[in-house]
C-alpha cells in the first residue's frame, strides 16, 4: 500500500534523480507577431513537486522559423516562485537559436543568447531571488551576448535559415536546479512574447531525394527496424552477406521530434578486442515539428568489413547554456557476428516522458534504413519457401493469465497472481474502466502458478516449450509471440495501447501506456515479417485471448488493414465467444473467485474480487451476450438466472418470470432493474448490481464481435470446446431460511426468510465456459470447424472420475498433450489430426442414434436415463445430452442408447405438444407428435423409450389431475401425429310436424355434452348433416330423421354419439264437425249440450294442408269417452235418436267420417270428452255436454 | 489390537485391493489408464475415493510399519501413538480438501487453488513422514541404549 510518506520519499528519490540525470528542464512557447501570452495555469492541489517538463500541461513549444526582423525583447509573466525552500536559484530566460555552426562530435548545437539589462542580475536575464509575487518581466534584448562572448547593441537580427524560440531555466541555489513549481496555492506560469518580429511561412520543404541502390531496413513508424528482418540487415554490416560486400551510403531515419531539435546518425565501426576504430557521421538535420523521415548521405562511402561490429546510433540534440550540451542517442544495435555483442535495442521509448523536449508525443520511437550502392531493393525478395511454410503463432492467453505488477521499491512487484486481498485492491479500476493505478504493467504469460514455492501447477508451461519446440528444435515456424495484455481492461484498450519499454515492462494503461504500435499490433506484424509462410500467422487464442482476437480480426477489417490477410488460421480454444454464466457468478457473488476457496480464502476473499470485477470490462464482455439466447451456432442453452417461488424471490419473478430467458431480461436482473439495491461487501449472499455503462460497453463489443462475418472465410477457424466438466450453467435463486433466535443448545425458535443462491451446473463445458459459448460461431461456415476436447474422459483415471482438485480445466486445457498436438497439426496443416479425446461432434454421440424432445406447453421437460441420471433445465448429468430453453419452447436432445424416460410435470393449467423426433446424425428418421394433450399444475407425463425408438416406445401416459391414476393413455403414432381423446357430443336430430300436403321442413339437431360451460357457437364449426325419407307426397304417418357429422368440427369435442329424430306428417285439423260445437277451432260458440240418452252424431274430416279432404288409410278409431265434471247447463243441440254406431271406427260416407254415439246409460249432467284417434298418429278430442 | 503384524497386514491388504483393482480394470476389462471405461456411477466415485485417494497415506503407513516390523516394540508402539492420530487426521484433511468441487469461478482460479491444496497435503504428507521418522530414529536408538 502506498502511503503518503513513501510517496514523498518516491518523489524526493526522483527530483534527486532528476537533479543529477537531468541538469535542464525548459519550458517555452513563442509568439511570433503579436506579444500574447501562452499560460499553464496550475491548480490548487494540482501543482506537481517536479515539473517534469511541458509535455505534462500544454505543449505549447513552438519555435519561429524563417522568421526576419529583429528580437529586441521578450516579456514573462509568472506567479511560481514562492515555493518554499525549492527555488532559490531563480529562473533565466533564453533566446534559442538553432541551429549554429558549432558542432559537438559533429553535431550542430543550438546555442543560447541572454538579454543584459543589468535590471535582474549580471547576466540581465537572472530574476534573482525571485520575485514573491506575481509579476510581469520584459527583458531588453537590445542589449544581449550568448556564452561564447557575441555581444548584440541593437537587438538580436534574425536569420531566416534558423529557428528562435524562448526558454526557461529554474534553478535552485546550487544553479543546478531542476526543481520547478510550487507547493500550494493556486497561479499561473505564462510566457513569452518576442516582440519586432515578423515569420513568414515556412516554404514547402524540398522533397527527400531518393536514395540510390539497395536499402536495407524498413521505414515503419511501427518499430519495424526492431523485428528481427530489419536488425538481422544491420547485424549483416559486418558479416559478409550484406549488400555483397557493397558499400554503406547513406541512412534515413524515421522520428517525430520538436522543431528546434537536432537529429543525426552514426554507424561506428568496432573491432574486436579494440574498441571504437570509426564513426561515419551522416549530416545533422535541423527536425520539423512532427514525424518524418530524414535521409543522410555518408560524407564517405565504407565498405562493411566482415571481422568487425557495427552499430547503428540515432543522435537527438538539445543544448543548455555554457560549455555543456546534452545529447539524447539511442538505438544501438550492434552486430552478433564475429564475437561483437549480440544485437540489441537500447533505444530508451521512455524518452517522450523523461526528457519530453525532445520526442512529440504519441512519436516515441524512430527506425532506421541504411543504403548501399548495391543492387536495387528488388534483389531483396525474400527467397521462395521449401520446406516448413508454416505460418508463425501468435498465442493470445485468457485472463488472470499474464502476470500484472507494478513499480517496487527493490524489484517489481507482482500482484497478479496475488499473494494477499492488496495486490488485487492495487489492481482495481475507475467506474469508467480504467486502470485506478497508473503504472501497472505486465511482463509475462503465466507458465505455471508460482504464488507458492511448491505445488506449483502448470498452467500455459506446456504449451509455451512447445512453441519453443516447434520454432527452434522442430523448426516448423520461424517465430511465435506469447503476448501478455492487461486482461483487466476492455478489449479496445488491449487492442489500442501496450508500449513495452527497455526493460520488457509492458503497459496498457496509464500514461505510459501510449504508442503508435499497440504491442500486439506491433508483435503481429513482427511475426508476419518473419513468417515463411507469405508473412501468414496463425493466431492461437485461449479463453479472453479468443475476444481478443475477434477484436484485433474486426480492428483490421474496420481500418482496411491489410495485415487482415495476413492472418492464416484462428484457433480458439475454450473461448467464451458470446459469454459464460459463471460470468453471472462471479460478478454478482464473487462466486469461484476465493482463493484458495470461497470457504477459505485465505489469499484472496470473494467480496475482494467482486468488488474489482464490479468495474472491469473484462467481467462484462464475459457475461452471456444476446447472442447467447439466439445465436446461430448455439446449440446448447440453458436459462443463466432461476428464481424458485418464495417470499424473497418474488421481486424477480413478477420482473423475470421464473427464468431469465433473454438479454434484456439477463441486462435487466444484472442492474437491478427489479428494485434491489446494492448489497454489502460482505453480503455475497445477494445478488450486487453492476454498472449501466460497462454493460452498455460489453453489448457493444458483442454486437460486434458476434456476428459471424466478423471472421473472414479466407481465415480457417478452429474452434475447440472442452467437454464433460460440471460447469456452472445457471443460477437458481431461492428463499432460504436464516435462524435468528436459538436455545443455547442450539434448537432453533425463530427462522428469517434471507436470499440464497445456489449454482447449477451441467457437463457441457470445461468447468467455466459453456461448450456452446466456445463453439458459438455459425455452423453453415465453411471456414469454421468444431473440436470437442472430451474432459471427461481426459480426467478418468482407469474410468474412475478425477476429483475436482486433479480435473484439468478450463484454465489449464493447454496442457494436454493431445490438445497440443491437435494445435500443432493445425499449425502444420496436417490433414489428419490426432485424435485422442478429440472428436468433430458432441462426445459419446458419434454414429449414435438420439432422441430429441421438444416441449410446447406449461410444463417443465426432463429425461432420465436407465441409470437415473437425468437431463433438465437445472441438471445435466447424462453424458451427450443437451437441454435449451426457447422461450416457452423446451428441447432436450439425448443419446437414444440411454434408454430415456422423459417425464413432463405440469406448472400451469393449458395444454401441451410433444414432439420426438429419432435422429442419426442430422437425418430424422421417425419422428412422433402428441398434440392439444390437457394439462394442469398437477399433471404428470411419461414415456419411455426402452429400446431407443419411437417404434417400441411405451404409450405415453397422462395423470391430468396427479392422483396417480392415468387419465390419458396415447399410443405413439410413427411420423403422425396423436391427438388427446375429445369428450363426445351427442348430436340429437330435432324432431318435427308437417301437415300433409306440406313441403318436407329442413332437418336439423341439437349438440349436448359440452363442458366447463362451453357453448356451441364458441367450441365447435359446421352443421350436422340430417336427413329423413319423408317427401312432400308421403302419406301421414312418423318418418325417422338421422345425422351424421356432416361439417362438424371442434378442437375439443369429438361428435361421435347420433340420436335419431321423427319426422311427423298428420292431417289437416279444422276440428269436429256439426253439431258438435268444437270451440278450439269454431269461434264464439258454446260448449255443444246434447241430450242425455239420445245419440250425439260425431263427425269429422281428414284434410291434406291446402284443405282438400281425403280418405285415410285407415278409419279413424272411436275412444271411449272421459267422463268429466258435473255441469248444469241446458240442452243446446238437437235431438238425435239414430242408432249407435256399432264398433269403434268411424263410418266413411264419401264427404267425412262419422260416428254415432250412443249415449244410453250415461250420466246426465256432465261434461264428456270425446276422442278420435287417427291414422297420422294424433288423437282429436272435443267436450260436450249430456244433460 | 493394533499390533504390528495386523498394521502390516491391513496396509498391505489395502494395497493389495486397490492394486488389484486397477489390474483388473487394466488388464481384464482392458481400461486405459487415462479414458473412461466401465460407468459405475456413484459406485465408481465411492471406489475411487475408497482405494485411491487414501493411498499415499497407506503407502506410506505401509512402509513405516514394514519399517518398525523387526524392530523393538517399543519402538511400533511409539510410532503408533504418533500414527493413531495423525492418520485418521491425514485422511480426513485429504478429503477435505480434495473432495469439494470448486463450482464457478473465471480465470485461473481453480489451478491456483489446486496448487495450494496440493501444497498443503505435500506439507501434510512431509511433516508425517519427518516426524515419524525422528518418533522412529528417536525411540530406536533410545530402546537400544537401555
Amino acid at each position: 500500500m502506498i502511503t503518503s510518506g513513501s510517496r514523498m520519499g518516491v518523489l524526493f528519490a526522483a527530483a534527486v534523480f532528476a537533479t543529477l540525470v537531468f541538469p535542464h528542464f525548459s519550458y517555452a512557447a513563442i509568439i511570433a507577431e503579436q506579444p500574447v501570452y501562452d499560460e499553464v495555469e496550475f491548480k490548487n492541489g494540482n501543482v506537481p513537486l517536479i515539473f517534469t517538463g511541458p509535455s505534462e500541461f500544454t505543449p505549447v513549444r513552438t519555435p519561429i522559423t524563417h522568421a526576419t526582423g529583429t528580437v529586441r525583447s521578450a516579456r514573462m509573466r509568472y506567479d511560481i516562485l514562492s515555493g518554499p525552500g525549492w527555488l532559490t536559484g531563480g529562473v533565466q530566460v533564453y533566446l534559442k537559436e538553432c541551429p549554429t555552426s558549432e558542432t559537438v562530435g559533429g553535431i550542430p548545437v543550438c546555442r543560447y543568447i541572454v538579454a543584459r539589462d543589468g535590471k535582474y542580475g549580471w547576466d540581465g536575464s537572472l530574476l534573482y531571488p525571485p520575485d514573491p509575487e506575481a509579476a510581469e518581466i520584459v527583458f531588453d534584448f537590445t542589449s544581449a551576448s550568448d556564452f561564447a562572448g557575441v555581444e548584440y547593441t541593437d537587438g538580436v537580427p534574425l536569420d531566416p535559415t534558423r529557428s528562435y524560440s524562448l526558454e526557461l531555466v529554474t534553478l535552485n541555489n546550487s544553479y543546478t536546479a531542476v526543481v520547478f513549481g510550487r507547493n500550494a496555492a493556486a497561479g499561473f506560469l505564462s510566457f513569452y512574447a518576442l516582440e519586432d518580429v515578423v515569420a513568414t511561412p515556412a516554404p514547402p520543404s524540398p522533397p527527400l531525394p531518393e536514395p540510390t541502390g539497395r536499402s536495407y531496413g524498413d521505414i515503419g513508424y511501427d518499430f519495424s527496424f526492431e523485428t528481427p528482418g530489419n536488425l538481422a540487415a544491420v547485424q549483416n554490416l559486418g558479416n559478409g552477406s550484406f549488400a555483397e560486400g557493397n558499400k554503406v551510403t547513406g541512412m534515413d531515419i524515421r522520428v517525430g521530434t520538436h522543431a528546434g531539435n537536432m537529429v543525426a546518425a552514426s554507424i561506428r565501426e568496432y573491432q574486436s578486442g579494440v574498441g571504437q576504430i570509426n564513426e561515419y557521421f551522416g549530416r545533422s538535420i535541423y527536425a520539423a515539428e512532427g514525424d518524418h523521415v530524414y535521409h543522410y548521405d555518408l560524407p564517405a562511402a565504407f565498405t562493411p568489413d566482415p571481422s568487425r561490429c557495427y552499430q547503428l546510433l540515432f543522435y537527438q540534440t538539445i543544448t543548455v547554456p555554457g560549455s555543456t550540451y546534452y545529447g539524447h542517442s539511442s538505438d544501438v544495435y550492434q552486430a552478433s557476428s564475429t564475437g561483437c555483442a549480440p544485437g540489441q535495442d537500447s533505444d530508451d521509448r521512455g524518452s517522450s516522458t523523461q526528457n519530453p523536449s525532445l520526442s512529440v508525443p504519441g512519436y516515441i520511437d524512430y527506425s532506421f534504413r541504411i543504403h548501399t550502392d548495391g543492387p536495387p531493393n528488388a534483389t531483396t525478395t525474400p527467397p521462395t519457401c521449401t520446406e516448413n511454410c508454416f505460418s508463425n503463432v501468435l498465442f493470445l492467453p485468457g485472463i488472470e493469465a499474464s502476470r500484472l505488477y507494478r513499480t517496487g521499491l527493490i524489484s517489481d512487484e507482482q500482484l497478479w497472481e496475488p499473494h494477499e486481498n492488496d495486490d488485487v485492491q492495487a489492481l482495481y479500476l475507475n467506474p469508467d474502466g480504467t486502470s485506478k493505478y497508473p503504472f501497472i504493467f505486465t511482463k509475462d504469460v503465466i507458465d505455471e502458478a508460482n504464488i507458492l514455492p511448491i505445488g506449483q501447477t502448470n498452467i500455459y508451461k506446456s504449451f509455451l516449450t512447445d512453441l519453443n519446440t516447434w520454432k527452434n528444435a522442430d523448426h516448423i515456424i520461424a517465430d511465435y509471440s506469447a503476448v501478455p495484455y492487461d486482461w483487466r481492461l476492455s478489449l479496445d484498450d488491449v487492442l489500442n495501447y501496450g508500449q513495452q519499454l527497455s526493460n520488457g515492462r509492458i503497459y496498457y494503461s496509464g500514461d505510459l501506456r501510449a504508442t503508435s504500435t499497440p504491442f500486439i499490433m506491433q508483435e503481429f506484424k513482427r511475426l508476419s515479417e518473419s513468417s515463411r509462410n507469405n508473412g501468414k500467422v496463425t493466431i492461437v487464442a485461449h479463453s479472453n485471448g479468443g475476444l481478443v482476437a475477434k477484436a484485433l480480426i474486426k480492428k483490421l477489417q474496420d481500418t482496411h488493414d491489410p495485415l487482415l490477410e495476413k492472418i492464416d488460421m484462428l484457433v480458439l480454444v475454450d473461448v467464451p465467444q458470446v459469454g459464460t454464466p459463471a460470468a453471472i457468478g462471479a460478478a454478482l457473488h464473487g462466486l469461484g473467485q476465493g482463493l484458495p476457496s470461497d470457504w477459505f480464502p485465505l489469499l484472496l476473499t470473494p467480496a475482494t474480487v467482486r468488488e474489482f470485477a464490479s468495474t472491469s470490462p473484462m467481467a462484462y464482455h464475459l457475461l452471456p451476450s444476446a447472442a447467447y439466447f439466439s445465436g446461430d451456432g448455439i446449440t446448447v442453452r440453458t436459462p443463466p438466472v432461476t428464481f424458485d417461488d418464495g417470499a424473497l424471490t418474488q421481486s424477480f419473478i413478477t420482473k423475470y418470470g421464473h427464468a431469465v430467458g433473454n438479454s434484456t431480461e439477463l441486462h435487466n436482473f444484472l442492474l437491478g432493474a427489479d428494485g434491489r439495491s446494492q448489497p454489502a461487501r460482505s453480503d455475497l449472499k445477494s445478488p450486487s448490481v453492476l454498472s449501466s455503462s460497462l454493460l452498455s460497453y460489453a453489448d457493444g463489443i458483442h454486437v460486434a464481435l458476434d456476428d459471424d462475418s466478423v471472421i473472414p472465410q479466407s481465415i480457417t477457424v478452429h474452434e475447440i470446446a472442452g467437454w464433460g466438466n460440471d460447469t456452472l450453467s445457471s443460477i437458481r435463486y431461492f428463499t432460504g431460511i436464516l435462524c435468528t433466535r436459538s436455545t443455547e443448545r442450539g434448537i432453533c425458535l425463530e427462522y428469517t426468510p434471507v436470499l440464497r443462491y445456489s449454482p447449477e451446473t451441467v457437463i457441457d463445458g470445461d468447468g467455466t465456459v459453456i461448450t456452446a459459448s466456445s463453439l458459438a460461431m455459425s455452423t453453415s461456415s465453411p471456414n469454421v470447424h468444431r473440436w470437442w476436447v472430451n474432459l471427461r474422459s481426459y480426467n478418468s483415471l482407469f474410468g474412475f472420475q478425477l476429483p475436482d482438485l486433479l480435473r484439468t480445466k478450463h484454465a489449464n486445457i493447454l496442457e494436454i498433450p493431445e490438445l497440443r498436438e491437435l494445435v500443432k497439426s493445425f499449425v502444420k496443416q496436417n490433414p489428419s489430426p490426432p485424435m485422442t479425446f478429440m472428436s468433430t461432434s458432441q462426445p459419446f454421440t458419434d454414429n449414435q442414434n438420439r432422441l430429441i424432445f421438444k416441449l410446447y406447453s406449461p410444463l417443465t421437460l426432463s429425461v432420465r436415463d436407465s441409470h437415473g441420471n437425468e437431463i433438465s433445465a437445472s441438471t445435466s448429468t447424462i453424458p451427450g445430452a443437451n437441454f435449451l430453453h426457447f422461450g416457452e419452447v423446451q428441447f432436450i436432445s439425448v443419446p437414444a442408447n440411454t434408454h430415456p424416460t422423459v417425464h413432463l410435470t405440469g406448472y400451469a393449467a393449458g395444454s401441451f405438444t410433444l414432439e420426438v423426433e429419432e435422429t442419426t446424425g442430422d437425418t430424422t428418421i421417425a419422428s412422433t407428435t402428441f398434440a392439444g394433450i390437457p394439462s394442469a399444475t398437477s399433471t404428470v407425463a411419461s414415456m419411455t423409450f426402452a429400446d431407443g425408438t419411437i417404434a417400441n416406445a411405451s404409450p405415453l401416459i397422462v395423470d391430468e389431475n396427479g392422483d396417480g391414476a392415468a387419465e390419458i393413455t396415447l399410443q405413439a403414432a410413427v411420423n403422425g401425429t396423436v391427438l388427446p381423446p375429445k369428450p363426445p357430443l351427442t348430436v340429437t336430430a330435432d324432431s318435427a310436424t308437417t301437415t300433409l300436403g306440406s313441403p318436407i321442413p329442413h332437418p336439423t339437431a341439437t349438440l349436448t355434452g359440452f363442458l366447463g360451460g362451453d357453448i356451441v357457437t364458441t367450441s365447435v364449426n359446421g352443421f350436422a348433416n340430417c336427413i329423413t325419407e319423408a317427401t312432400a307426397g308421403s302419406s301421414v304417418g312418423a318418418y325417422p330423421i338421422t345425422c351424421s357429422t356432416g361439417t362438424l368440427a371442434s378442437d375439443i369435442y369429438d361428435f361421435s354419439t347420433f340420436v335419431a329424430g321423427r319426422l311427423s306428417i298428420i292431417y289437416r285439423w279444422d276440428g269436429f264437425l256439426q253439431p258438435i260445437n268444437d270451440t278450439a277451432h269454431q269461434i264464439g260458440q258454446n260448449l255443444s249440450v246434447f241430450k242425455a240418452g239420445s245419440t250425439v252424431p260425431v263427425k269429422l274430416q281428414l284434410k291434406k294442408a291446402d284443405r282438400t279432404v281425403v280418405q285415410a288409410k285407415i278409419l279413424p278409431l272411436w275412444l271411449p269417452p272421459q267422463k268429466g265434471a258435473a255441469m248444469s247447463a241446458s240442452v243446446d243441440e238437437s235431438v238425435y235418436s239414430d242408432p249407435g254406431t256399432n264398433g269403434s271406427t268411424f263410418k266413411w260416407d264419401g264427404a267425412q267420417y262419422s260416428y254415432n254415439w250412443s249415449t244410453k246409460g250415461l250420466s246426465a249432467g256432465y261434461w264428456y270428452k270425446i276422442f278420435v284417434k287417427l291414422d297420422d298418429g294424433t288423437i282429436q278430442s272435443v267436450v260436450i255436454g249430456l244433460k | 489390537m493394533i499390533t504390528k503384524k495386523n498394521v502390516f497386514l491391513a496396509t498391505s491388504g489395502y494395497l493389495a485391493t486397490s492394486i488389484g483393482i486397477i489390474v483388473f480394470l487394466k488388464y481384464i476389462l482392458g481400461c486405459p489408464w487415462r479414458g473412461e471405461c466401465v460407468d459405475l456411477g456413484w459406485s465408481g466415485d465411492l471406489i475411487f475415493a475408497l482405494f485411491f485417494l487414501p493411498m499415499p497415506i497407506f503407502l506410506i503407513t505401509f512402509v513405516f510399519s514394514l519399517l518398525t516390523y523387526n524392530l523393538h516394540d517399543a519402538v511400533f508402539i511409539a510410532w503408533r501413538k504418533f500414527a493413531l492420530w495423525a492418520v485418521p487426521v491425514l485422511m480426513i484433511l485429504t478429503y477435505i480438501l480434495t473432495i469439494p468441487p470448486r463450482t464457478g469461478g473465471l480465470g485461473i482460479g481453480s489451478v491456483i487453488a489446486a496448487s495450494f491444496t496440493l501444497a498443503t497435503l505435500f506439507l501434510l504428507f512431509a511433516s508425517f513422514v519427518i516426524i515419524s521418522l525422528v518418533i522412529i530414529v528417536w525411540k530406536y536408538f533410545s530402546t537400544r541404549s537401555k
